[in-house]
């Protein structure tokens, strides 16, 4: 007995000895500081983090970071390539710990805006405008807008994705059918197929965001981009009262209820739904441009199919409030960490990154549409490639979806929302409930935080 | 040693400080953590006292983790334990000869989690699955399903890759255990002629009893705190139906960035762990009075 005490009170002297001596280490003393310090000649160094980590992008970026070095021997870059899902936990605790790359790359939306709200993205709004803005007008579209907020924005948007109905030319042609513009006209072609024993559209939901798709691009087709917006900041009153909300989500429902989609879709994973799609057992898939690499020559898809495929935007709502062409993405993209010592010189290499010159070789090297105007040629790119590049120059608007704009617990509850839709185990109107719910919560927690430093999204 | 605690004590300080850093500090700063509503983000954290416990007791998903982990445990005990037992005792009473077979048993151990969930996914896949399509040519149509994608199934069918995967790793620890029964108890059995089933359950049980509950304990404890199948092979969905306590701590945690609702959610899982490893002592204990 007389041990155990003895025992327990050394472990609650280590134990407190511990306490006392640890809270002191979270605070990270700071890296001496360079400019004066350092000697002439050495170079500064640049610490960048991405998801580029697979061929053919990882390459691609270490050949314009090697021109960059070479065209500036002062400055060196670090790049350090993390997988996706690794990505999004890591530089959470690198940006949280107060140790951030320089230079990182973020998902843009509420992911971006997220970090932005924390006060750790540096602006470069100045750099953008200066010599009459001649590196803003570079980039393509609205793309920028997406990376703006309070009227500053925070980093270059690089990457274009977006999402569109992809099908399968030689079953349509076989059916004799039409591409539809409308949704009724999308039910219709639907329906079709399915008396032809085809299955109308593949959707592989067990990651969730694919069935929410649907639900996105209705919400902007009925309701519009303003009112979404409004009602998904995270800080906004967040009421949803748009009728088109419940409308969409009824509208996905029947979609699930006629049975246009392969069987159990939460159980299908993405790879699997692309193979429904390959092997012509289904006629559509609503996938992102992601998957061109895939489809075309030489890609994961079997030949006979490599030429078998095309692509329409999502269909109009009739009498819908929002803007009926818009199309539906996000665009991956680079920011600099307001805790850099170089900001200047990560700002010199994020122009680099971002001009003609990258951008050609990256389309190139990778086949993808970057955001550059001109980027894409009929030197560096193939038919398909030149089309996206073209209508996203076309589009007036491009609107990201929705789980990427709201709050990331609220999104999570429209996720759940609509693999619970396919189950049949739950109603448009408790979906809503939930996400009305959920996002007072998110308001509350944000509010007691300190609310914000940084003004909700312009534009 | 009685007469020198000083030294016993400077001999054992390296382990207790590295324990202490690296287990019990962590412990203790999670459950000051969860006291305080934070985001990886923001410098600022926000006093919640045990408003994260109250969130908790309401938040229906917990509901469905607690529920889904007692189904693991139970399930992995009445599966694996006994199976385990069985196969112990099967390839214990003939060593050499199924030296193969042992080796067979344990390799699913051997391939990483992460491979072993996808080649189930693959297994369980509706539209491509070997599953589904083993059922359509036996003619049981009626049989095939959604498997990881049907709410009611999903835990089902993990738990089963998981039995598939450990009760190889139990047989091992249950063969070493039976391995250090004296040959001897039995030769006399024998000659007092019991059959196999006395002998099993008068000999081989009994002096077992530890190294089953030792054996129950992991299996318990691994219950509590699964995460990498699931995650592999649902992400806890569909709709959170395959939710498992470790799951919903690492979605709150990184994926809704709630750190300190995930921070009492790793407390409530050491409540557990610390409640099945009270019974167990508590189990040993009395087997060491009577014993």
């Amino acid at each position: 007995m007389r041990r155990d005490i003895a025992l327990a009170l050394g472990w609650a002297l280590v134990g407190a000895l511990l306490l006392v001596g640890c809270p002191g280490g979270e605070e990270v003393t700071p890296p001496p500081a360079a400019g004066p310090g350092v000697a002439e000649g050495e170079p500064v160094e640049l610490e960048m983090w991405t998801i580029w980590s697979t061929e053919p992008r990882k390459s691609a970026l270490a050949e314009i970071v090697a021109d960059f070095e070479a065209q500036h021997p002062d400055i060196k870059v670090n790049v350090t390539p993390v997988e996706p899902d690794a990505y999004k936990t890591r530089i959470r605790v690198a940006v949280g710990s107060g140790e951030p790359p320089d230079v990182f790359f973020v998902w843009s939306g509420e992911w971006l805006h997220n970090f932005v709200r924390g006060g750790n993205v540096l602006p470069i709004t100045n750099a953008l405008n200066a010599n009459d803005g001649a590196w803003r007008q570079r980039i393509m579209g609205d793309a920028l807008k997406w990376y703006t907020f309070g009227g500053e924005s925070y980093g270059i948007p690089f990457l274009r994705q977006c999402t569109f109905f992809f099908y399968n030319t030689e079953l349509f042609e076989q059916q004799d059918l039409p591409i539809p513009g409308t949704w009724t006209g999308l039910v219709d072609v639907c329906e079709a197929l399915k008396q032809a024993d085809v299955t109308p559209i593949a959707l592989g939901n067990s990651v969730k965001w694919p069935a929410h798709h649907y639900v996105s691009c209705l919400w902007q087709r009925l309701i519009g981009e303003q009112q979404l917006l409004e009602d998904f900041d995270p800080l906004g009153p967040g009421r949803y009262d748009d009728p088109g909300y419940l409308q969409g989500l009824e509208m996905f429902q029947e979609f699930v209820e006629r049975g246009f989609f392969n069987r159990a879709p939460n159980g299908t994973t993405r790879e699997n739904a692309r193979a429904l799609f390959y092997t012509g057992e289904a006629a559509m898939f609503y996938t992102g441009t992601w998957n061109l690499n895939n489809f075309r020559e030489g890609g994961e898809a079997p030949e006979e199919f490599w030429d078998k495929w095309a692509w329409f935007n999502f269909p109009r709502a009739t009498g819908g409030a929002g803007n009926q062409q818009a199309l539906h993405g996000g665009a991956d993209g680079y920011v600099i960490s307001s805790k850099t010592e170089h900001p200047d010189d990560a700002i010199t290499f994020l122009q680099h990154l971002n001009s003609l010159e990258s951008a050609r070789l990256f389309v190139d090297r990778c086949k993808e549409l970057v955001l550059v105007d001109g980027a894409v040629t009929e030197e560096n790119a193939d038919v398909h490639l030149q089309e996206y590049a073209r209508q996203v120059a076309r589009a007036s608007t491009i609107v990201p979806w929705a789980d990427t704009l709201m709050a990331r617990q609220v999104a999570e509850v429209l996720l759940d929302g609509c693999q619970a839709l396919i189950e049949g185990s739950t109603d448009p109107e408790q979906i809503l409930e939930d996400i009305r719910e959920r996002q007072a919560e998110v308001k509350e927690e944000l509010e007691a935080a300190g609310g914000t430093t940084v003004g909700a999204q312009t534009g | 040693m009685r007469h020198r605690p000083l030294t016993a004590w400077l001999l054992v300080l390296p382990a207790l400080a590295v324990f202490a850093f690296y287990i019990t500090y962590p412990l203790l700063h999670t459950i000051v953590l969860s006291a305080y509503s934070w985001s990886a983000l923001r410098p600022v954290r926000t006093w919640k006292g045990l408003g994260n416990y109250a969130d908790l007791l309401q938040d229906p998903v917990l509901l469905t983790a607690l529920k889904n982990n007692a189904l693991w445990i139970v399930l992995s005990l009445a599966v694996q334990l006994p199976l385990a037992m069985l196969l112990a005792v099967a390839i214990g009473s003939a060593l050499r000869r199924h030296r193969l077979l042992r080796t067979l048993f344990f390799s699913p151990l051997i391939v990483p989690a992460v491979a072993v969930g996808l080649i189930w996914t693959l297994f369980y896949d509706p539209n491509f699955g070997a599953l589904n399509a083993l059922l359509e040519r036996l003619g049981a149509q009626q049989w095939t399903a959604g498997w990881l994608g049907d709410p009611q199934l999903a835990t089902l069918c993990i738990i089963a890759v998981s039995c598939w995967r450990y009760t190889g790793f139990h047989m091992m620890i249950l063969l070493a255990g039976l391995q250090a029964i004296p040959e001897d108890l039995y030769e006399a059995a024998r000659i007092d002629g019991a059959g196999a089933w006395r002998t099993f359950w008068h000999i081989t049980l009994p002096l077992m009893k530890r190294i089953v509950l030792v054996d129950a304990l992991l299996i318990t404890v691994g219950s509590v705190k699964i995460f990498d199948l699931i995650w592999v092979m649902t992400e806890g969905g569909p709709n959170h139906a395959s939710e498992v306590l470790a799951t919903y701590m690492y979605r709150s945690a990184f994926s809704d960035d709630r750190m300190g609702y995930a921070a009492a959610i790793a407390t409530v899982m050491l409540v557990l762990t610390l409640i099945a490893t009270a019974i167990y002592l508590r189990l040993t204990r009395r087997e060491e009075a009577f014993g």
